[in-house]
């Protein structure tokens, strides 16, 4: 079985951004950068399933600048073994990413494509779905647990009411949500093989796809500040203070 | 004739208003209460002073009354030096004192009055692209006073030094009120005495610090981050000197962390997963600062160049900020971890770098001697020669028991310290609990100097009585 | 200008979400809502009482039981050349739905919509919260999820007209095998007006029973961080924050929670927040229009004890 992982580089998840004052975007200089925690689990995912002897091959795919290929290195020395960079300084929209995955998956023929259910910089949701339709597969969107049954795939899903398990032929996209697994941190031979394992870097220009944005994005902003509170001193005023307020929502 | 615990109540309550003494016994309890447990008299009033003025008032009143003042800050010291003695002392709290005076950048220091909590003082630090590389375990609690007071060290002192070597003046109020304004910025000052140093690291005995200008830094735009594994403490100093002539004042900080006390944190829940590259009797955390424009990768080329050496076993490292604060998780938890584990007996010790291996293996064998089944945690600043020679009481042994058996196990640990040249207390401090050590090892002439200075500057024995050179 | 809704259901009941998002996007134009599913009457009249719904589509066909993905794109596909606007919530219906739609139309989705600005105008939070994204679209159509949350609900007494949908050669490869449901008899939780949260330091399951006694006693919904969920002390469905549920109600009652970025950003919404903790200094605690320091255990007991001195029933 052949896998296909999806990865994106974006400032780190724990950086407190910071909006720049004129509404162009967020400040990304100077500004440590991860992998997307999501796509972590989704090549931690990967290997698991290439250890449980379910996957030959574990291709990494980004698209990005190219420094975008340390978090590439990052999926290699976790045990992908060859990766791909799609190189572009832009900053593409999410069908525009799909519509270059989707030419690998056609190149590749992945049974699994692995992608994190969002990227943690724009929150979009979109890729993997956005695949799915454009390869015409079917999806297991926000996976906590991926089994292979026959051949097929048992996913369980994160979903509104709790969680649910669907069964779906392969080949299939799936998306992995937080509690699919614990993302190993590579040991250091691990780290030094990495660099070794091939990694190809093309333009995306070369994948022949229209990359236009199709929205314009007028501006950013900060969110609206909250103001400090108070410190009440006791139990009876804290609850004076929410009674008080369960009575004004009863009176609207 | 000594005042009532009621008159000095009353009395304060006239200097600086009711709102600001405490005198009921229960609402005193979190002034009282120290991290370790160990000392428990009371006071007779908490005091909350809300300027300089008014700490000024109140030496004038205690030194003209005799009432002995304990100066306190976060209430984090370890060695008991910000709690009471006897029991009629006042403690005077700087909690209000909390106003960051200036920050300068360009000049590279901060003015913070001494009530700032640290790790606020950070934040502002960084909200003017600065930082105040005074890093420590107790960070959210301790306060800018008592941190200089105990001269304390914490992860940094590798590349930027102690609280000493970040100090650039204080301004401090004497025993009898006056104000000491020494708050100067200059690098070149020799004029005289060092006052300066001799107010700082001297917890409270010599005046009450109200307010410290400190050497702030740029921001390094990133760090390299790595958890170790290191078979030996040979290995352990041999990687330590192997970083440091490649990475110089980049490396800034070198913390080793022995097996067991990852464990217990496992155990005990306080760590999500393990940080490090798989078993090892010891780990080094590393960390390398990388400057604006700087090149990435000193870290990684250095500990594969160790690693190929031989030097070193296995390395991980931070990918991101969520695995940079597990690993710093690990190394700063070692302290608490052990509170959970039943009771524990600790130094907080020096000796020259190159003596820790064998500082850690003839303290383990020594201790071990006294008392099989005991659980050897020592950990810290190998960078520094500062080790935290900590032990943990046998699994299922009482506590108390475990407890009253001290004596030897520190006796074992300070006779090897000072045979090796080193110091009985690295950044704690001295306190009440270290009063009688200090006795016994300093330098008799040292000590005399020391009961000069306090009897010129302090005739009257009211700051933190008793603590340092005891009664 | 029309719109098509997708309405959001479970267990034969409308979700409270669908009232909000009907509202909102009834400043776009006529609304009709599709409701489909297997057994979904009920769910249809609920629809169709809702102000502003001009009609109800209902769909019926086992290749939607719980909505796969892949069947409800390939109604909707066929549906939405239609309208100007499809809109669905951000649930995980709407999550899974609606991009794959829009890859299928060739569009670019715009979704987690918190503020409607104009016809092609929209605002969405970016970077969990700590941005927001003022984007416009000239596409022929709009595809959106709109975080319900952000939005009031639509009255109900109307009457819209129900139209069923022929859901021919409709299938799906996808299947689903089982579903773990929480029991709960608490509201929504991400429509809910009161929710009280609480985070890893409620120690254990037991320790949620405390946090849901209060919940219960104010009508409101229980939330947790993902920590709490992390060790098992809540269910999954609980998790409020960038990667759970975003809340907005008017009172969020976080109890022994620090306040991770994470869990900041599903809340950054609510009007009023009160926290309890024994930490004055966690960023929730800063952030808290009210706080109290103290331990939960001691806390919320006295503090339920003390709601019902005062008469506050649920």
């Amino acid at each position: 079985m052949k896998i296909l992982v999806a990865i994106k580089r974006v400032v780190d998840h724990n950086v407190r951004i910071r909006v720049r004052p004129d509404g162009s975007g967020v400040e990304t200089t100077g500004v440590r950068m991860s992998m997307n925690p999501f796509c972590k689990h989704a090549v931690e995912a990967a290997v698991q399933l290439s250890e449980a002897g379910h996957g030959d091959e574990i291709v990494v795919v980004s698209i990005g600048p190219k420094v975008a290929n340390d978090v590439i290195l990052t999926a290699l020395a976790m045990g992908a073994h060859r990766g791909i960079l799609i190189e572009t300084d832009a900053e593409l929209e999410t069908l525009a990413i799909a519509k270059l995955l989707a030419k690998v998956v056609a190149e590749e023929n992945p049974d699994i494509v692995l992608l994190g259910k969002q990227a943690v910089d724009d929150d979009s949701n979109h890729v993997g779905q956005m695949l799915a339709a454009l390869t015409n597969r079917p999806q297991a969107t926000f996976a906590s647990e991926i089994k292979v049954v026959g051949q097929g795939l048992e996913v369980t899903r994160e979903v509104d009411f709790g969680r649910e398990t669907v069964a779906i032929p392969l080949p299939a996209i799936v998306t992995a949500d937080l509690r699919l697994n614990t993302p190993r941190n590579a040991a250091l031979p691990m780290v030094m093989k990495a660099r070794s394992k091939p990694l190809s870097v093309r333009p995306a220009a070369e994948f022949g796809v229209d990359l236009a944005p199709r929205l314009t994005v007028e501006k950013i902003s900060p969110p609206a500040e909250r103001v400090a509170g108070k410190t009440v001193g006791s139990v009876a005023e804290l609850a004076a203070f929410i009674a008080n307020d369960v009575s004004a929502m009863e009176a609207l | 004739m000594p005042l009532s615990a009621a008159e000095t109540i009353t009395q304060l309550t006239g200097i600086i208003g009711a709102d600001f003494v405490i005198g009921e016994p229960q609402r005193m309890t979190s002034y009282l209460n120290e991290p370790r447990k160990r000392f428990h008299t009371g006071a007779a009033a908490i005091a909350l002073p809300g300027s300089v003025a008014e700490v000024q008032a109140i030496l004038r009143w205690a030194n003209a009354n005799g009432v002995g003042i304990i100066p306190q800050g976060g209430n984090t010291g370890l060695v008991g030096g910000q709690v009471p003695l006897r029991g009629d002392e006042v403690i005077l709290s700087t909690a209000r004192l909390d106003r960051i005076r200036a920050i300068d950048p360009a000049a590279g220091t901060m003015t913070a009055e001494s009530g700032v909590i640290l790790a606020n003082a950070h934040t502002a630090a960084e909200n003017a692209g600065v930082i105040l590389p005074l890093w420590l375990a107790s960070q959210g609690s301790a306060r800018i006073g008592g941190v200089l007071s105990t001269n304390a060290g914490g992860v940094n002192v590798l590349a930027y030094g102690n609280a000493r070597d970040l100090t650039m003046g204080v301004e401090a109020v004497l025993a009898d009120g006056r104000l000491y304004q020494g708050l100067n910025s200059l690098k070149k000052d020799n004029t005289g005495y060092d006052l300066k140093n001799l107010l700082v690291g001297a917890e409270g005995t010599l005046g009450i610090i109200t307010a410290a200008t400190l050497k702030i830094f740029p921001q390094p735009e990133d760090y390299e981050t790595a958890m170790v594994s290191i078979a030996n403490l040979d290995a352990a100093l041999e990687l330590f000197q192997y970083l440091r002539a490649r990475a110089r004042r980049r490396l800034s900080a070198y913390e080793i962390i022995p097996r067991l006390g990852l464990d217990m944190q496992l155990r005990q829940g306080m760590l999500d997963r393990d940080p490090t590259p798989g078993p090892s009797p010891w780990y080094a955390l590393i960390e390398v600062a990388r400057l604006t424009k700087g090149a990435s990768g000193t870290l990684m080329a250095a500990i594969e160049g160790a690693f190929s050496e031989g030097i070193l076993e296995n390395a991980v490292f931070a990918e991101s900020l969520s695995d940079r604060t597990r690993m710093w998780a690990a190394r700063e938890q070692m302290s608490e971890v052990q509170s959970k584990e039943g009771a524990s007996i600790k130094h907080d010790v020096s000796v020259p770098i190159a003596e820790i291996p064998r500082l850690i293996s003839e303290g383990i064998a020594a201790v071990e001697r006294l008392v099989p089944g005991i659980r050897p945690v020592p950990f810290g600043h190998m960078g520094d020669g500062n080790i935290h020679f900590n032990f943990s009481q046998p699994v299922g042994a009482d506590p108390k028991a475990f407890m009253a058996g001290a004596e030897p196990i520190h006796n074992a640990i300070y006779d090897i310290v000072l045979k090796l040249g080193g110091s009985v207390s690295a950044e704690h401090g001295i306190g009440q609990l270290k009063v009688d050590l200090l006795r016994q090892v300093k330098d008799p002439v040292a000590l005399e100097m020391m009961r000069s200075i306090k009897t010129a500057l302090d005739p009257n024995g009211i700051l933190n009585p008793g603590k340092v050179l005891g009664f | 200008m029309s719109v098509l809704v997708l309405a959001d259901h479970d267990l034969g009941t409308l979700s409270p979400a669908t009232a909000r998002v009907v509202n909102a996007v009834a400043q776009l134009g006529p609304v009709d809502v599709l409701v489909i599913g297997e057994g979904v009457d009920e769910v249809a009249k609920a629809a169709a009482s809702l102000v502003g719904v001009a009609k109800v589509l209902i769909s019926q066909s086992d290749a939607f039981a719980s909505a796969p993905a892949d069947s409800a794109v390939a109604l909707l596909e066929t549906l939405a050349v239609r309208y100007q606007f499809v809109a669905t919530s951000a649930g995980s219906v709407g999550r899974d739905v609606i991009p794959r739609l829009a890859a299928k139309l060739d569009l670019m989705p715009i979704t987690d919509v918190v503020k409607i600005l104009g016809p092609n105008s929209f605002e969405r939070p970016i970077y969990a919260g700590n941005a927001v994204q003022t984007v416009t679209s000239n596409q022929p159509r709009q595809l959106l999820t709109l975080r319900a949350s952000a939005f009031r609900a639509a009255a109900s007494g109307n009457a819209a007209p129900i139209e069923p949908v022929v859901a021919t050669g409709i299938t799906t490869t996808a299947k689903i095998i089982a579903a773990h449901r929480t029991e709960s008899d608490t509201p929504d939780l991400a429509t809910a007006q009161i929710v009280v949260g609480g985070g890893v330091s409620v120690g254990s399951a037991e320790g949620f029973k405390l946090i849901e006694t209060l919940a219960k006693k104010l009508g409101a919904a229980v939330g947790a961080t993902r920590a709490a969920v992390d060790a098992g002390y809540a269910p999954n469905d609980w998790q409020v924050g960038q990667t759970g549920k975003i809340i907005a109600p008017d009172l969020y009652i976080a109890i022994g929670i620090s306040g991770a970025l994470q869990h900041l950003a599903g809340i950054q919404g609510a009007k009023k927040i009160v926290a309890i903790n024994t930490d004055a200094e966690a960023p929730l605690s800063k952030l808290a229009d009210v706080l109290l320091v103290g331990d939960l255990f001691d806390v919320v007991p006295q503090l339920i004890a003390e709601l019902d001195r005062l008469g506050v029933k649920s």
